[in-house]
């Protein structure tokens, strides 16, 4: 995720039209940073990558005030043999910084841990109000503590966020997300401490 | 803190049975496998477009590293591919039959 004031970064290659080897540019390629289909005057640095045929680094520093939400791309041009090319490079939408720093995960208290999850839809938006399903299925066998079986719900929040706190390092959890018939497992290695991603987790919505 | 995705954009370019561009034609597209590095969550709800008048087709946010199914029009098969590692974007979506309603 890119976000107003981040480095954009990328390199594309140039080729001989006719027979698709990589080939220099006849002269520098130009590129621009396009935001919302609009072209901008923010400077985009254009180099030679050193040692090679036909490879260029972009980048450009996202202004500071775009917003969360802002459709951005290079717009590259190069010739190569006298023969011009466009290319769309890097499409990326923007987060927002504010945003970014609020991403907190919500600590668990001494002896337990926090599990996260960073839900999408299928176009790879991020999924408000996802409901995601775990149920602890092993205990950590360390001896001494019961559980019980009970479902319990997450929904994803504005950044598609998911938390799980006070899950138990040893134990081992069935996951599902929406309406999904099929459940996925997940086991959490004894003795860990940090907070964790929670095994990647395809699902259906309602 | 964020979870890393790095999202590329799939092309297909769509042609009739007598090679002609063909526009309108609808593909479809499920997610069946995630990269596999921990924090991520994607619905498995199908997307569709439908390829414009150069017989072009475009899937933007497609992740890198995850694996779809695709298929054309009314087909009864999918094609499976992976978006794959690197840096190239767009990238080409696997050569895919498919078979039209007319």
């Amino acid at each position: 995720m890119l976000y107003p004031g981040d480095v954009f970064t990328t390199e594309i290659t140039t080729h001989d039209a006719v027979t698709g080897a990589a080939s220099d540019a006849d002269s520098l390629p130009t590129a621009v940073l396009v935001r919302n289909a609009v072209d901008t005057v923010v400077v985009v640095t254009v180099e030679k990558k050193a040692d090679t045929t036909g490879v260029y680094s972009l980048t450009a520093t996202i202004p500071e005030d775009w917003d969360r939400g802002d459709s951005i791309h290079f717009l590259a041009t190069a010739a190569v043999n006298s023969i011009t090319a466009n290319a769309v490079v890097l499409p990326n939408i923007l987060g927002d910084e504010a945003t970014r720093e609020e991403i907190i995960i919500p600590p668990s208290p001494p002896g337990f841990i926090t599990g996260y999850l960073q839900c999408y839809d299928e176009v790879g938006l991020f999924a408000v109000g996802v409901p995601v399903q775990i149920q602890m299925t092993q205990v950590p066998d360390v001896g001494g503590l019961s559980f019980n079986t009970n479902v319990r719900t997450e929904t994803a929040d504005e950044d598609g966020m998911v938390y799980f706190t006070k899950l138990v390092p040893g134990a081992t959890y069935n996951i599902r997300r929406g309406t999904s018939t099929f459940w996925q497992s997940f086991s959490i290695a004894a003795g860990t401490t940090d907070n964790i991603a929670i095994d990647d987790l395809l699902g259906r919505d309602t | 803190m964020t979870v890393d995705v790095e999202f590329v954009t799939g092309t297909l370019k769509c042609y009739d049975e007598d090679g002609e561009l063909a526009s309108g034609i609808p593909v479809e597209m499920q997610i069946t496998a995630l990269p596999g590095n921990g924090g991520l969550s994607f619905s498995t709800a199908s997307r569709f477009e439908t390829s414009d008048e150069n017989g072009g087709i475009e899937f933007e946010r497609l992740v890198r590293g995850a694996s779809y199914k695709v298929r054309r029009g009314a087909s009864v098969y999918w094609t499976s591919f992976t978006v794959p590692l690197g840096t190239d974007d767009p990238i080409a979506i696997d050569d895919l039959l498919g078979h039209d309603v007319h």
